[in-house]
């Protein structure tokens, strides 16, 4: 097996595909994005086949991560938030989730670690909360970049503030989940493959070895906390600022 | 004695209860820390959104100077501005932090408040 830290991330094509010029071959990537939304949908389905008064294990399992992801959203957006975009958060919720998941097993590949996914995602993100803006505000949604109660010379400086705040969201949205978990990623191979090249240095080596094993071991359990995390964190300020697409008016 | 029985009978119950509230107490917190309290993950973000800002302010000030053959003046306003959101973003994402939790939680208590 290769040692190179880097390997993890090679998009390898499954089935080489050509569209007009444009390479959408099947490749390792997409073959996870797809068990990415597969699982969570065999999930649900098996979830709530039963439907029962008293529900057992799997739908309580269902019906926890529909609990958890519903009270993040209106804690965040309130009962019209969670009317308009629950799909959209849940879905995204459980999507990041697996593919997170998924990620941490040996010979995986994980999507997450590719900026242009995360970035995908953080930019339907985006593109609902000015399209949903504009529909509910109006021309009110501009106040976003014009809070009130400032005096108004100072709005040479703030206007201009507040408009890069605001087109920095969906780049701070993507490179948060991305790093996190292609730095995590990096990691954990860096330590694991310092374990056979220690082994290869004879008895000493066999000896020290044991620590960038540990390290591995204790890596590996936050990464499990990261993957969990990310995801929360992602779907949490998801929340946010499709809150800001709602109440933009009201500032 | 029935009357006396059934006394005892609701002291233990009260005591169940209270040792239930008390359990539920215990742990709530715990709950909670898994999901805010992550060093890491708070760095993370305050972190992003600070580097975030500073580039696209220089991203926006960089195409203004193509767009206007002014290089480099644009790009020198949108660093700074990108600095001021940046710092913006970082006092919104702290607020948002502390409005998610309870005050002062974290640390010993205080003896001395200067700026109550």
């Amino acid at each position: 097996m290769s040692n190179d830290p880097m390997h993890q991330f090679h998009i390898e094509r499954i089935i080489p595909m050509d569209l007009g010029g444009v390479d959408i071959s099947f490749s390792n990537a997409s073959a996870f994005l797809l068990l990415g939304a597969a699982i969570p949908a065999a999930f649900l389905l098996m979830s709530s086949a039963k439907a029962a008064m008293v529900p057992g294990r799997m739908q309580l399992i269902g019906e926890s991560t529909y609990k958890f992801v519903y009270d993040n959203l209106y804690g965040a957006a309130g009962s019209k938030g969670v009317k308009m975009f629950f799909p959209l958060v849940m879905t995204l919720f459980l999507f990041i989730f697996t593919l997170n998941m998924v990620g941490l097993f040996a010979y995986n590949f994980t999507p997450t670690s590719q900026i242009i996914i995360t970035a995908a995602m953080a930019l339907i993100v985006f593109a609902t909360v000015i399209i949903v803006g504009f529909a509910k505000n109006g021309l009110k949604f501009f106040k976003l970049f014009v809070p009130s109660g400032v005096p108004l010379p100072l709005y040479i400086i703030v206007t201009p503030i507040e408009i890069i705040s605001f087109f920095s969201r969906p780049l701070s949205h993507s490179v948060r989940l991305w790093a996190n978990i292609f730095a995590g990623h990096i990691l954990v191979k860096v330590f694991a493959g310092f374990v056979p090249t220690l082994l290869g240095l004879g008895a000493l080596g066999a000896i020290g070895s044991v620590l960038p094993f540990a390290m591995t071991v204790a890596l590996y359990a936050l990464e499990t906390l990261v993957a969990f995390l990310q995801a929360f964190v992602f779907t949490l300020l998801t929340c946010l600022y499709l809150n800001d697409a709602l109440h933009a008016g009201d500032h | 004695m029935s009357h006396r029985d059934n006394n005892s009978h609701h002291k233990t119950l009260e005591e169940l209860s209270r040792k239930v509230n008390a359990a539920i107490k215990a742990k709530e917190p715990v709950v909670k820390e898994t999901y805010n309290n992550s060093g890491m993950g708070l760095g993370m973000r305050m972190a992003s959104e600070f580097v975030s800002a500073i580039l696209v302010g220089a991203l926006l000030g960089l195409g203004l100077d193509n767009w206007l053959k002014t290089t480099p003046w644009f790009l020198l306003l949108g660093l700074g501005i990108g600095f001021a959101a940046g710092v913006v973003n970082i006092i919104r994402a702290g607020n948002e932090y502390s409005k998610n939790q309870p005050l002062g939680q974290d640390l010993p208590p205080s003896p001395d408040d200067e700026d109550n």
